[in-house]
């Protein structure tokens, strides 16, 4: 189990014992494999029909006040821990324990209605994360802004730029007000304006969660914010600790191969 | 987030958005919009009724396109249903990986939104049925426990069609022939009268064809209602019960063993 070397991040003010808000023990978790063969080919190699591990043996705590930073090559399984995190997989080995609500801002354009303009498929979101539409109609206005989106809000998705997309997917799940926030590569989009005002907005949603996870292949952004990292390959943990020493660790890696 | 009952039950408030938003995501894509609705059902059945008045004889069945209609609107809520069912988490796999809830909310309002198109069809139907000279009677109130009927089995297939579509990528390719099969099969385009006919010295074979295909009791129950005015036979609620019953466990189970598999699929 990965101990936390700095408990204190940048909201711990006190000096009382950190609080675990957030632990995984020895997770877990397999897919089946999802190569595709014919029936002729299945008959002929009589082969299993395998599965692999997308995680193994992962532990790591976070205390309250702890920016996580998850950093890994593609196919570490960064992803996965993230939808272990949310709640979205169960883990097949292994225990998650939260304390408080856990909410993932992940790569939500992709659930984007095309024949919905942007404040219907505002109010369709809101839905998918159990907001009520009282809820939504005090938020609206709120998201519309922040999203600087102007008439383009009420217009069809279809019509939307890839970055304006970007904007808007920011915009609805940084509405939420989670104990435990997850980032999913949101960082790694929208223009570099945009990019800052969302790392402004992460800094204060900060103040207001418990902890937060980011996951990412920025380094600065990693080094920027977050107070812990991990480093996953090929779904194990391969270090835990201060972002310099875990990042350079990462890149020696690189130039070692 | 496990797709059992009670968290069904406590996402049915989200159950109602997705019907609302999909259906008016389907209205703004074409230029009628709702009008589509109604269109497209009775497009449908003048098809059917050019090709088929060519090639055969429709004289016991007049008006035909009323006949027909009985069957072909509630045959398009089944192949929507189970045409969409079986895609319905590679459209959706986005949604799946991203926020938790119970996956089983998809195939529930996917049944409910092509319910509505199904409605309206219906609502079509009897308006041209009334433009044909078959005024609706007061058998048309057995449409009530009909549609609800229905609605049931096609969540039963739809759960069961989302499970197997997810689990086996080429599911689509082969089962429209299935489909194409069943259709020629069901008393669609000829009626029951047909079948006694043509088995008249074992007149049993009919009441198995019956139990053994819902769409038999189905389409036909629908010509009660609508086309002949008559009273539906209680055996024919009992087996339609029997149907609803099977289906509606068979999809249920299955989602639920099927619920942690589904979503890995959906990611993988």
């Amino acid at each position: 189990m990965e101990q936390s070397d700095n408990p204190a991040g940048p909201s711990a003010e006190t000096t009382a014992a950190p609080e675990l808000v957030l632990e995984a023990r020895d997770l877990g978790l397999y897919y089946p494999s999802s190569r595709r063969r014919t029936l002729f080919k299945r008959l002929h190699h009589r082969r299993k029909a395998g599965q692999y591990w997308a995680l193994r043996n992962v532990s790591f705590q976070c205390m309250r006040g702890d920016v996580l930073g998850v950093i890994g090559r593609n196919g570490a399984g960064k992803s996965t821990l993230s939808l272990v995190l949310s709640g979205i997989f169960e883990p097949d080995e292994g225990t998650l324990i939260t304390n408080g609500d856990v909410s993932a801002l992940l790569s939500l354009g992709g659930m984007f209605q095309p024949g919905l303009s942007g404040r219907d498929n505002t109010y369709y979101f809101g839905s998918f994360l159990g907001f009520s539409r009282e809820r939504m109609d005090a938020m609206i206005d709120e998201i519309r802004d922040f999203s600087e989106l102007g008439d383009f809000f009420d217009e069809p998705i279809g019509a939307y730029s890839s970055g304006m997309r970007a904007r808007l997917a920011f915009s609805i799940a940084a509405s939420i007000e989670p104990d435990i926030l997850l980032l999913d590569e949101v960082l790694s989009v929208g223009d570099s304006g945009f990019r800052k005002k969302c790392e402004a907005r992460i800094q204060s949603m900060m103040a207001k969660c418990r902890c937060i996870v980011v996951i990412s292949h920025s380094m600065p952004s990693i080094k920027a914010m977050c107070n812990r990292c991990l480093w996953l390959e090929r779904g194990e943990v391969k270090a835990c600790g201060d972002p310099a020493d875990v990042i350079r660790q990462y890149e020696e890696s690189f130039a070692n191969a | 987030m496990k797709s059992n009952l009670p968290n069904l039950l406590r996402k049915r408030k989200l159950i109602a958005e997705i019907v609302r938003f999909r259906l008016k995501s389907s209205a703004v894509d074409n230029r009628l919009g709702y009008l589509w609705w109604l269109i497209d059902p009775i497009i449908m059945v003048i098809i059917y009724w050019f090709v088929f008045s060519v090639i055969r004889s429709t004289h016991n069945y007049s008006p035909y396109p009323v006949f027909i209609g009985c069957a072909v609107v509630s045959w398009k809520y089944f192949t929507r249903c189970f045409s969409n069912g079986i895609r319905i988490f590679k459209t959706h796999g986005a949604t799946m990986r991203s926020i938790p809830f119970p996956t089983a909310v998809l195939p529930i309002a996917l049944v409910a939104e092509e319910g509505v198109l199904f409605a309206f069809g219906l609502t079509a139907l009897l308006v041209a049925a009334a433009g044909m000279g078959v005024h609706p009677t007061f058998y048309a109130l057995q449409l009530v426990p009909l549609v609800i009927i229905q609605a049931a089995m096609m969540l039963g297939i739809t759960l069961l069609m989302a499970c197997l579509g997810a689990l086996i990528y080429d599911l689509s390719i082969y089962v429209n022939h299935v489909v194409m099969f069943l259709f020629y099969l069901s008393p669609s385009l000829y009626g029951l009268d047909l079948l006694e006919k043509h088995f008249a010295s074992s007149p049993w074979l009919v009441d198995v064809y019956m139990f053994v295909n819902p769409f038999a009791i189905l389409f036909t129950s629908y010509r009660h209602a609508i086309w002949s005015h008559q009273m539906i036979p209680m055996w024919w609620w009992g087996v339609m019960c029997i149907h609803t019953s099977v289906l509606l466990y068979t999809g249920y189970r299955t989602y639920q063993l099927l619920d942690r598999r589904l979503l890995k699929a959906s990611a993988a």
